[in-house]
């Protein structure tokens, strides 16, 4: 069974807040501070978080989540972490150097919220079309919208 | 009988036109024997394919699917042949034609009974395999006049991989020619009256056999050296963009290839049309001197053929480097040794 | 072990030459677009283009409620489709807080199990078609058509079995369910011979697959690579041993970790898996717990708003189910997080520096279903 990692992440990063999500323990860090403390969690001994599970945003109207869902396989624990996002300028630095997965998740959160990734190797437009516009898992998206004026610029429309 | 055709036609004609006539006919007998031979191995194919993965094959297309192969044929003949529009006109269309030719022309010295032989040359073996070596040219111009890279692959490793089987290929015959001392088609059949090559020539023909039906099977980029026609790798390779009668061509040409092989294989290792005699039970010997020459050959011819069918549907592919490997690193020292091995033996008289 | 490849970057000479493989191609299991730097035969850079079969099924669930996005993940691994349903069941389940019977359960792992045998047949018949082997796909779908005419009488269909609902299973098994299974377990066992004598003990195929697309442990880990191409590289990662779910925790099976990490582990790996789950569904078959196959849920499903995480073990891997609710009775957010996103990383590793016939032989062992990658 996958253990919980509460006493250590307080000892280490005592002035995070702490808290739950979906019952897995769960960080809030700054976006300027990011790179550092994965960069930590990555390398510390007795956290050793090797494994970028999953890496996933979540568009709260106000704000933009960005949840990193990391694991450790020697040690048997996972984390989250969380930033929280402006809407009008989201960046966040690459995690592409400490976990080789990322490099895919950045492009799909790239492409379906509009995040860009300062250092990502071939940050582009994953299942969209590259002439896109809009950014398809956002609240404000509108999908018929952007669909047909689409069309009608690529001249795809039969009926017009 | 070609005797018993000569006598009726110089009866009928001046000798001049006699000749000619001659060999218009000996060449419509060819194309038909070429024909048929083709339809039946597509029928066969297509039936052992399927016997072997559990499933019947064609059944609808007249009794038993029969008919099949006509339908196929009918099927390539209405289809709409494209030239690709920067594709080299000229090569492109000549390439299938060359193919095909060149497979046509390796009927000549091929001894189907001990009267049915169009051409007794006396280099007829080293005639086989000079003229079958020239489908490459084909292979190549298909290639590179389709502009199509994956083509262009396809006709590249095709091509170093037939030029490379073709020397292991050689030496195997070439073992069974000094054995038997001669080149020509009769001479080696003849000296298979009082046994075959397979059972006389012992530990070095059975080797010799062994590389020959390994390296044909290469020649004939068939499976597991089909690397150049692979779907999955390169989609159908040097012969992508052919499409109705010009793919027909190849088809055809990789059929009548398969059989000129096994016709090869037959005459220096099988015995040609000499029927199966075992030592000193004439009674045994007398029943099968009954059965008529022709019927040994072809016979013998299909079950070769049935081993290249066999091959193909059993085992997976060869990658280009472990084909080009397993023919220089193995294939040609083993062949070379088994030659020089051949010749001491042969001196010596320890042959049968 | 030769030519151990994959994990090195080879310098581009001049004669450079680029190849799109796909997205139609007979050996890319789906619509895949890879882009090649050939110099000769040797691979030197890949980049892979997706998007081919993206429907949108994230944003399409934001709009359905939650007893209809459910049939959705069908479509995206279509091979393990049991398992996904199972997967999203059990989260709004986990989020409700509702009890599943016992009956439910097992009969949900019994189908779970068929579900991964049939994925991984398939799996080897094609392996066999892509290194050239034609022969053995037929061998194979002998075996998955009967375990598919189970499926169609049980649930109505072979392939998107739309069977489990939050709280059980739709219907009850039908009566001759527990003799057919038996029947074809029984069968399986006496023909799995020939699987051995066609592909794997064949010269052919083993020097086409031992050495091939290397994989290092913590290249695996750093990559988040799960199921059978993780086990191969020694990684020990069965969801069904880490965190049990449904009937899992009553019945014994080996996890297969091998360390090798080239093709041919895989493939070990995968046909032993496919033993397992023979064991798996003969322990269970005969020990079906009589009682209710599904509990009644009353009324709109609504969880409470918050977040809701379930993993499970797809036939390939970890599938991760995020469920973000707000109280209404749609789902405010779904992330999937799939296996074969995550395994598509290794592609470019353990391909570089090999040939044209090494990628094909690499993509038959990673096994990417690509609907689950584009989702």
């Amino acid at each position: 069974m996958q253990q919980q990692p509460e006493a250590i992440i307080t000892q280490i990063f005592p002035d995070l807040p702490l808290g739950r999500w979906a019952q897995l323990v769960a960080i809030t860090v700054k976006q300027d501070d990011l790179y550092t403390v994965c960069t930590q969690l990555r390398q510390h001994p007795s956290l050793d978080f090797d494994m970028l599970v999953c890496l996933t945003a979540v568009d709260r109207t106000t704000y933009l989540e960005v949840i990193y869902h990391l694991r450790s396989t020697s040690r048997n624990h996972d984390l989250i972490v969380k930033t929280e996002l402006n809407e009008a300028q989201p960046e966040l630095p690459s995690m592409v150097p400490v976990w080789k997965s990322a490099e895919l998740f950045e492009m799909e959160i790239y492409d379906m919220f509009g995040i860009v990734f300062k250092g990502h190797p071939d940050l582009r437009r994953l299942f969209m079309p590259e002439d896109w516009e809009g950014y398809p898992l956002r609240k404000s998206y509108n999908a018929n919208e952007v669909a047909d004026n689409y069309l009608k610029s690529h001249q795809l429309l039969i009926n017009q | 009988m070609t005797h018993w055709i000569g006598e009726k036609l110089n009866a009928l004609f001046s000798p001049e036109w006699a000749a000619y006539v001659g060999y218009i006919l000996a060449g419509l007998a060819i194309i038909i024997l070429v024909v048929v031979m083709a339809v039946v191995s597509i029928y066969l194919e297509r039936k052992i394919a399927a016997f072997m993965q559990m499933r019947l094959g064609p059944m609808r297309v007249g009794k038993w699917g029969t008919l099949q192969a006509f339908a196929d044929v009918f099927k390539l003949m209405l289809k709409e042949p494209l030239t690709p529009a920067q594709a080299d006109k000229q090569l492109f269309n000549i390439a299938p034609y060359l193919v095909l030719t060149v497979s046509f022309l390796a009927f000549a010295p091929i001894a189907f009974s001990p009267s049915l032989q169009l051409w007794d040359m006396n280099i007829g073996v080293l005639y086989i395999t000079s003229v079958s070596s020239m489908g490459v040219i084909g292979i190549l111009m298909a290639g590179w006049a389709s502009n199509n890279k994956y083509s262009l692959l396809g006709a590249m490793r095709s091509g170093a991989q037939i030029v490379s089987y073709e020397l292991s290929a050689g030496i195997a015959i070439l073992t069974i020619v000094m054995m038997s001392g001669s080149l020509s088609v009769s001479g080696i059949i003849k000296s298979q009256a009082d046994g075959w090559w397979i059972f006389k020539g012992h530990i070095p023909a059975l080797i010799a056999f062994v590389i020959f039906a390994i390296a044909s099977t290469a020649e004939l980029n068939r499976a597991p050296f089909d690397l150049a026609e692979a779907e999955q790798e390169l989609t159908a390779g040097f012969h992508t963009e052919y499409s109705g009668m010009q793919f027909a061509m190849f088809f055809l040409a990789e059929y009548t290839n398969m059989f000129i092989v096994s016709m090869l294989g037959t005459t220096l290792f099988l015995g040609g049309w000499m029927p199966l005699h075992i030592g000193n039970w004439d009674a045994f010997n007398q029943i099968m001197d009954k059965i008529p020459p022709f019927l040994w050959f072809f016979g013998k011819v299909f079950i070769s053929l049935f081993m290249f069918i066999w091959f193909r549907w059993t085992f997976p592919r060869l990658r280009i480097d472990q084909l080009l490997k397993l023919e220089w690193k193995y294939l040609l020292p083993i062949g070379m040794v088994n030659l020089v091995i051949g010749s001491i033996i042969t001196w010596l008289g320890w042959i049968f | 072990m030769e030519n151990i490849i994959g994990s090195q970057i080879i310098q581009s000479s001049d004669d450079e030459f680029i190849i799109n493989v796909g997205p139609q191609h007979p050996s890319t299991h789906g619509v895949l677009h890879l882009q090649l730097k050939l110099d000769g035969e040797k691979i030197v850079d890949l980049k892979p283009f997706l998007g081919y079969i993206h429907r949108g099924i994230e944003k399409m669930s934001e709009s359905l409620n939650y007893k209809q996005f459910i049939y959705l993940t069908s479509r995206m691994d279509y091979l393990s489709a049991h398992i996904n349903n199972q997967a999203c069941c059990l989260a709004i389940e986990k989020a409700i807080q509702a009890e599943v019977p016992e009956r439910a359960r097992v009969i949900r792992t019994l189908m779970a199990e068929l579900a991964r045998l049939t994925s991984h047949q398939l799996w080897w018949g094609s392996t066999g078609l892509d290194m050239g082997a034609v022969s053995p796909f037929f061998y194979a779908f002998r075996e998955r058509e009967m375990i598919l005419e189970i499926f169609e009488e049980t649930c109505g269909s072979r392939l998107t079995m739309n069977y489990c609902v939050p709280g059980g299973v739709m219907n009850d098994i039908h009566p001759d369910f527990v003799r057919k299974v038996k029947q074809i377990i029984k069968q399986f066992r006496d023909n799995l011979h020939e699987y051995d004598e066609l592909l794997t003990n064949n010269p052919i195929f083993q020097s086409r697959t031992i050495g091939v697309g290397y994989l290092s442990r913590e290249e695996a880990i750093s990559l988040a690579c799960t199921g059978p191409v993780a086990r191969a590289s020694g990684i020990s990662c069965d969801v069904r041993k880490k965190e049990p779910y449904d009937a899992y925790d009553r019945v014994t099976f080996d996890e297969i970790i091998t360390t090798e990490g080239d093709c041919f582990a895989r493939y070990k790996v995968r046909l032993e898996e496919m033993k397992q789950s023979m064991n798996i569904i003969e322990q269970l078959i005969d020990n079906i717990p009589a009682g209710e196959y599904r509990t009644k849920i009353k009324g709109i499903i609504k969880p409470p708003a918050g977040e809701y995480y379930q993993r499970v073990e797809t036939a390939r891997g970890e599938l991760g189910i995020y469920l973000v609710s707000d109280g209404t009775n749609k789902p405010y957010r779904i992330k999937f997080r799939t296996p074969n996103f995550s395994n598509l990383g290794a592609l470019k590793p353990m391909s570089l520096g090999g040939k044209i016939g090494d990628l094909v032989a690499i993509m038959a062992s990673l096994d990417l279903i690509i609907p689950d990658i584009d989702r």
